[in-house]
């Protein structure tokens, strides 16, 4: 009798720490790369819309052509880089994901992180920026929504990235 | 040695507390800043059209866009969420951690999420 309580014992001990030991990743890990690629390319893309802020003339796209396929590039990159992080797959997401499809809202992650579509974002935008430059020059306000939508894509990948410090 | 309850409980509040508390303020700033800039770019968008700063080609590109920003920043409160909620689980897994080594004498290291 003494054995099987002592056995008993044993077991609850090593049960208990077998789930106290259960620590869980839920969000991909922290990248320092992608992030210092992130900040930096943040500053060049600011560079490039301070240079525009008035508008544009057709006429000067060229000069700008390079500045634009320099952070557009980076951003690619750097989206490319986020994506081919692997994100963290345990039962937890997977039955977050089959409880929010059986409400018809879309899953958790789609297997990515939340940056890497915000990036997306961004190279579209200045992708888009560069075309009307070239094709019939900037007016003002359309620089400004430009920079705006970038602004909103920028903050999201940044202080999502920043986050994943833990 | 027996494991105190009442303390416990309150080592995994505190555990929690600290990590919710900590995080709360970087996802209000968050969003706080994304609805700002939402509404700035709604109302920036519509003085485009009304200047003809824009022609239709590009306020369709906007309104588009707008809509996948709008749906990207409820995906990165979502990823934000996540991590925070991982944070609280591993905090208070790392209370239990250490009170099971206090109890039973053995030490074990301290778990960790790599």
């Amino acid at each position: 009798m003494k054995v099987v309580k002592h056995s008993l014992k044993s077991f609850f001990i090593v049960l208990i720490i077998c789930i106290s030991g259960c620590t869980t990743q839920l969000a991909p890990k922290y990248d320092a790369v992608l992030f210092k690629g992130l900040t930096d390319t943040n500053v060049k893309i600011m560079e490039l819309f301070a240079s525009v802020s008035t508008g544009t003339d057709v006429a000067t796209c060229g000069k700008r052509e390079g500045a634009y396929n320099a952070v557009i590039g980076s951003i690619d990159a750097l989206a490319l880089q986020s994506k081919a992080r692997p994100m963290p797959e345990n039962s937890i997401t997977e039955k977050v994901n089959e409880y929010l499809e059986s409400r018809g809202i879309g899953s958790m992650s789609n297997g990515e992180a939340p940056s890497a579509s915000a990036l997306e974002n961004v190279s579209k935008q200045l992708a888009k920026m560069k075309e009307v430059d070239c094709k019939s020059g900037l007016k003002a306000g359309a620089v400004a929504i430009f920079k705006n939508a970038v602004i909103i894509s920028m903050d999201q990948a940044i202080t999502y990235e920043s986050f994943l410090v833990r | 040695m027996s494991i105190d309850i009442e303390q416990l409980l309150t080592n995994m509040k505190n555990a929690a507390s600290e990590v919710i508390n900590q995080d709360i303020t970087v996802l209000r700033g968050f969003s706080e800043r994304q609805l700002k800039a939402l509404a700035k770019h709604t109302e920036l968008i519509a003085k485009g059209v009304v200047s003809g700063d824009i022609d239709e080609d590009l306020r369709d590109f906007f309104l588009d866009s707008l809509e996948d920003m709008a749906l990207n920043f409820a995906k990165t409160l979502r990823g934000l969420l996540m991590a925070t909620i991982e944070k609280v689980w591993n905090a208070i897994v790392g209370v239990l951690w250490a009170a099971i080594s206090n109890a039973t004498g053995i030490v074990i290291s301290s778990p960790s999420i790599d």
